[in-house]
């Protein structure tokens, strides 16, 4: 009963959600360029754990025998660079072509062209090298999603206020107003010396870094970097090419692993609750927001296919914590129903875990595994093949769907209603 | 219909588990097995001495004849004695060649009485020592000898001082080392024995212990009780990894003769220095004072 009340509720928030313009347009770029992102994803899995030393299937299959991996690693990093680059620039057109066409058909177009310039001209940077040409422009899948989406739409805004208010009419008023708001932004990051998108992060998850060397406060510590880090997830902050690493340098990993290894065993460490015990071991299964729960629910109860066939397809990369394209796909950016489970479940995941070390249900990860380790697999090897780990592992993202569950039905119930609509009016 | 998509999903997902499964989770499990192995070989310092620790009223010499009889044909194992003086200081001689990996460090005591008190002084005297060595030797390895009351200063340096995060003793053996001092009878626990025992779940689950006992008739070796020796049981049987007791008779099996009983000596080669990793016969075997 308070289930299907919360469920209800949370339609009703997402309908309401729907009906903003801006909402709707990100949505619809973000929809349409997902397969060119799980292509660039794909391709950045192979590179990551195949072709890349240390990775985990180079390491596990030990690839390093084989000569042409070094040599694919470099083509496979260009080629998914290369798909990154089209699916971003892709997005920031879309959004800004989708706004403009729910102001008025005819400023789709144009609008799409302001974003286009706009982003050009955030993005050109002047280098000065002797040699080299002076100026080049610089995307390389390592832009963050909001900022695509928030250039789009301030080219489509910007057209459709100029339109209305400044009555420009010609290409070349619009271009000169489209440069001058351009120089504006540029001149105002100079000032500040900062990128509104790519640093508005970082300070943040400084402080809070900071706290994590604070053997006093670890728990605290994990917890508000997990909260702060989904949070900017959840908003966009996040570029394609991001990709998870285990805190396996980190100092209070370190002395555990020291001690693990005079001791040969994993009793008494010196910091059993750290981030790499607790964070990169239970809360980020299938990368950020222990998506790898809600892809499952996807793939088992979801009553559309074409839902089923997006959560088959994202299952390798996101399997292998790249969660990116499934992000995109669902999409959770900016998605009101889907940003309670995605901070809090992690958070949930870390509690449940800090309880189970501590009562010494299962040993703390200390072992060091390597890149790209599927996340599920991470307390597994770090403990040095624990069978209990494991188990408690799959309990946790049992825990994981279960959390989830109400808001996953809440995502499918607009969907549904459409549907039956569309049967009803037939 | 509902039922029927759960059912092909589910279907899949079994499928792709099990053959996830196959392809990822036993690779990886073998792998991990080889890769902590190797670190764990990685990890250790090259230097594995073995550190012995006299009994009461006996000095850094003590172990003397011991090491000249362990020192014998080709092997030439460096000797490097330290006394703890009362007020933390120490004095050190003799010294450990450059490329010695096993070298003999003997830690005597400036007081070196018998009593509860002082053998309570000795276990953190010992840790001065300790701190001292593996800070200038930078080894986080040891194996270890203690004669007598030596044996009862090592469990307690054990149980009380070592940071096993740090440091790890693999293998002691204690020779007639009298863990409930004089009583004979085992039941009535000794303040030293009963102070082990309470503290015995700080001893290093990977150790193995050897402890000798020496008898010159069925009760003692003329000094310690034989039940005294036995008492050693109770602090470390299903504790630390694996405990042994080995009765010694026969020629120098007095108290103060213990150290240079043959039998003892060879106790010592084969499972002391004998360590498996091949260090002992291999490496010191060259080792020249430079």
């Amino acid at each position: 009963m308070m289930t299907n009340r919360m469920i209800t509720y949370l339609y009703k928030l997402q309908h309401k959600q729907q009906r903003w313009p801006w909402f709707r347009s990100c949505y619809f770029g973000l929809k349409r360029v997902s397969p060119l992102l799980l292509i660039g994803i794909l391709i950045q899995c192979l590179t990551l754990s195949f072709f890349q030393p240390h990775g985990f299937f180079y390491e596990i299959y030990h690839l390093d025998k084989i000569q042409w991996v070094s040599e694919a690693n470099g083509i496979t990093h260009l080629l998914s660079c290369v798909f990154f680059d089209v699916a971003l620039l892709l997005l920031c057109v879309l959004v800004a072509w989708y706004r403009g066409y729910l102001f008025n058909k005819k400023e789709a177009v144009p609008g799409a062209v302001v974003a286009l310039i706009l982003l050009f001209f955030i993005n050109f940077h002047v280098r000065r090298t002797l040699g080299d040409g002076a100026g080049q422009v610089n995307l390389s899948g390592n832009i963050p999603f909001i900022e695509m989406l928030v250039i789009g739409l301030i080219g489509a805004y910007f057209y459709h206020i100029t339109k209305k208010y400044l009555h420009l009419k010609s290409v070349w008023s619009f271009s000169a107003a489209t440069i001058v708001l351009g120089s504006l932004i540029k001149g105002v990051e100079r000032l500040l010396s900062m990128n509104f998108f790519s640093s508005l992060s970082a300070p943040v998850f400084a402080g809070i870094s900071s706290l994590l060397n604070d053997d006093q406060h670890q728990i605290l510590g994990i917890i508000l970097r997990e909260i702060g880090r989904n949070l900017f997830v959840w908003l966009g902050f996040i570029s394609p090419d991001q990709i998870l690493v285990a805190h396996t340098d980190n100092d209070l990993t370190r002395a555990n692993l020291s001690a693990a290894l005079i001791k040969d065993n994993l009793e008494g460490l010196p910091h059993p609750l750290n981030i790499y015990s607790l964070s990169d071991s239970f809360a980020v299964l299938g990368g950020y927001g222990q998506i790898l729960a809600l892809l499952l629910l996807f793939l088992l109860f979801s009553r559309y296919r074409t839902h089923r066939i997006n959560a088959w397809k994202n299952l390798f990369p996101v399997f292998l914590n790249v969660n990116i394209g499934f992000l995109a796909e669902v999409p959770l950016f900016f998605n009101i129903v889907l940003i309670i489970p995605f901070i809090f479940v992690p958070v949930i995941s870390i509690l449940l875990g800090a309880l189970a070390i501590k009562i010494g249900l299962i040993s703390p990860s200390v072992y060091q595994v390597p890149l790209n380790t599927p996340t599920v697999l991470n307390a597994f090897m770090g403990t040095n093949g624990h069978w209990n780990s494991l188990i408690f592992t799959l309990t946790i993202l049992l825990i994981s769907m279960l959390m989830y569950y109400p808001f996953f039905k809440a995502l499918e119930m607009p969907a549904f209603s459409l549907t039956k609509t569309r049967e009803e009016q037939r | 219909m509902k039922k029927k998509f759960l059912s092909s999903s589910l279907s899949i997902l079994i499928l792709v588990i099990i053959g996830m499964t196959i392809a990822v989770g036993v690779p990886a499990y073998f792998w991990t097995k080889t890769h902590v192995t190797k670190e764990r070989v990685q990890n250790r310092s090259k230097l594995y001495p073995v550190i012995l620790v006299p009994g009461s009223s006996a000095t850094e010499n003590r172990f003397d004849g011991l090491i000249s009889k362990l020192n014998t044909g080709n092997k030439k194992q460096s000797l490097l004695k330290i006394t703890v003086k009362t007020n933390n200081q120490l004095r050190i001689s003799g010294r450990i060649f450059p490329r010695d990996t096993r070298p003999f460090i003997v830690i005597a005591f400036e007081n070196n009485h018998d009593g509860y008190q002082n053998i309570q002084r000795q276990a953190k005297w010992m840790s001065v020592a300790m701190t001292y060595l593996t800070k200038k030797y930078q080894f986080n390895h040891f194996s270890g000898i203690g004669h007598s009351n030596g044996g009862l200063i090592y469990t307690l340096y054990l149980e009380k001082y070592m940071d096993q995060n740090q440091l790890l003793l693999d293998r002691l053996m204690t020779i007639g080392t009298p863990y409930n001092f004089s009583e004979t009878n085992m039941n009535q626990r000794t303040n030293i024995l009963k102070e082990l025992i309470a503290g015995k779940e700080k001893l290093p689950r990977n150790l193995t212990v050897y402890s000798i006992d020496g008898t010159t008739n069925y009760t003692t070796d003329g000094i310690v009780p034989s039940t005294s020796v036995s008492t050693g049981k109770y602090i470390f049987q299903n504790q630390v990894a694996q405990y042994t007791k080995i009765t010694v008779t026969g020629k120098d099996s007095q108290h103060s003769d213990l150290p240079q009983n043959r039998e003892i000596i060879q106790l010592i080669n084969e499972n002391i220095l004998q360590t498996g990793n091949g260090a002992t016969s291999n490496i010191t075997q060259n080792a020249t004072p430079q």
